[in-house]
């Protein structure tokens, strides 16, 4: 199942712990897509999903300055 | 990544923006060479601070807040780097940290200037420089953080002698070789810095082989545009830039009193200055309002506003960001009066005080970056427990 989470207009750390709380719900094989205007989060929420919890993070541009980044939780 | 993205069509304001700084910077170089020194590093700075996404605010609150201390680590990375390259710089005679460095005094000014430095980053999601590098990407929030920022720098400066003994003539400049000579301060650093990258590590529970993210074949060109680049690297360029800056601007960077003279210049065209202002001793011209258009920190700001955008826009990622809750815009202004005040009252913000102050073996340094830590830490509990939704 795939989860969305709109954190468009959020600055750090407002989107990691959006997504902090949304991983606590999920199971294997959901994907959490966040949604963000926050250039950082490309580089933090990245980093933070592989160093603590290894699962595969992608990130799309959807427009200038927007973007997907697709979590896939595989365990 | 940039597929569903139309060919960049922000390029020719990047190279406008460009060519009218360095229009300047050069007009600069016959008239005084310091301002044309802030305009060309401040366009660097603020270009690299932007594509590896460096965020000092982050290092100090984040490693509590969602206990990651990937940012925290790379600060301590910039830091060892830039502290070796100062002593390597200073021992060989090509510069004189007395001088160049930032030595600072320290104080209660110092101790009382961090912690509300570490709440006002909460508050504002972001430090001094940062919030200028987002003021360049187009943040607006951030844009009020800098009007937050600008008013509150002005403010300790209205009678400091009344806040003693918080005041900054109260403390002494504390050098680190001075007491304990150049052997064992590089000593100490080196088993500081280890020790604090091994105990980050072993508090966020991250094993030695996950530290440094894999970002195999970077390229020149994969510096410049394209995906941020990783904060190591950052480190490692804006490490490399400050020691080119101390070598040949003669001087170490940072940005408060290029934002807090511009405060006193614009009060004082409506005739409101107060005289302490000459008082404070991280002026050096006597002059305040005259020298605050004179003052090369002003141009290193401005231009790290422009390097910020620069990146930002070559890469397609500008945009006007708008706070989601109206509320955020209160929350930035508060914070970038806190940010202001306290880097007033400690005579720098992250970059002055901070970075510069630890890399110069001021213990002022040291003591404003423990206390922005604990502040930092403070403010993150308030704000996780009231603030966020």
């Amino acid at each position: 199942m795939d989860y969305h989470i709109d954190s468009i207009g959020e600055i750090c750390p407002v989107p990691i712990i959006m997504l902090e709380r949304k991983m606590k719900e999920v199971k294997k094989d959901d994907r959490i897509i966040l949604h963000t205007d926050h250039s950082c989060s490309t580089s933090n929420v990245v980093e933070h999903v592989i160093t603590k919890y290894g699962f595969p993070a992608e990130i799309k541009m959807i427009s200038e300055g927007i973007w997907h980044i697709i979590i896939t939780i595989n365990s | 990544m940039n597929g569903s993205v139309k060919k960049n069509k922000y390029i020719i304001v990047a190279s406008l923006l460009m060519v009218a700084l360095m229009a300047l910077a050069i007009y600069f170089i016959t008239y005084d060479v310091a301002l044309f020194y802030g305009l060309l590093f401040g366009l660097f700075i603020g270009f690299f601070l932007q594509r590896s996404r460096f965020c000092f605010a982050s290092g100090f609150r984040d490693i509590f807040l969602i206990r990651n201390g990937s940012m925290t680590r790379a600060l301590l990375f910039m830091l060892f780097i830039n502290s070796i390259g100062f002593f390597l710089l200073h021992v060989t005679g090509n510069i004189n940290l007395f001088q160049a460095g930032a030595l600072q005094p320290v104080g209660l000014n110092t101790i009382i200037g961090g912690l509300l430095f570490g709440f006002g980053l909460i508050l504002a999601g972001s430090c001094v420089s940062g919030c200028l590098m987002r003021m360049g990407e187009g943040y607006i929030g951030q844009w009020v953080v800098f009007v937050g920022i600008m008013v509150g720098s002005y403010l300790p400066s209205l009678d400091l002698d009344s806040l003693s003994p918080f005041s900054p003539h109260a403390g002494n400049l504390i050098f680190i070789p001075d007491y304990l000579g150049w052997l064992w301060t590089i000593i100490i650093y080196v088993v500081v810095f280890v020790f604090l990258h091994c105990l980050i590590s072993i508090y966020e529970g991250v094993t030695v082989k996950k530290i440094i993210p894999p970002h195999p074949g970077r390229s020149f060109k994969k510096i410049l545009v394209g995906k941020a680049i990783n904060y190591y690297y950052g480190a490692f360029f804006l490490a490399l830039l400050h020691i080119i800056i101390i070598f040949s601007w003669g001087r170490t960077v940072s940005l408060i009193n290029g934002i807090s003279g511009f405060s006193a210049w614009l009060v004082d065209q409506f005739n409101r200055l107060t005289p302490y202002w000459s008082d404070h001793p991280g002026w050096s011209s006597q002059d305040v309002v005259s020298g605050a258009w004179l003052n090369p920190i002003l141009y290193f700001a401005v231009a790290l506003i422009i390097g910020a955008a620069v990146a930002s826009l070559i890469n397609s990622e500008f945009r006007l960001r708008f706070p989601k809750k109206p509320i955020t815009y209160l929350y930035s202004l508060g914070g970038g009066l806190l940010l202001g005040f306290s880097s007033n009252m400690a005579v720098g913000c992250n970059f002055g005080a901070f970075w510069s102050g630890i890399s110069s073996f001021s213990l002022q340094g040291w003591v404003f970056g423990l206390f922005i830590l604990i502040g930092s830490f403070l403010g993150g509990k308030i704000y996780i427990r009231f603030l966020i939704h």
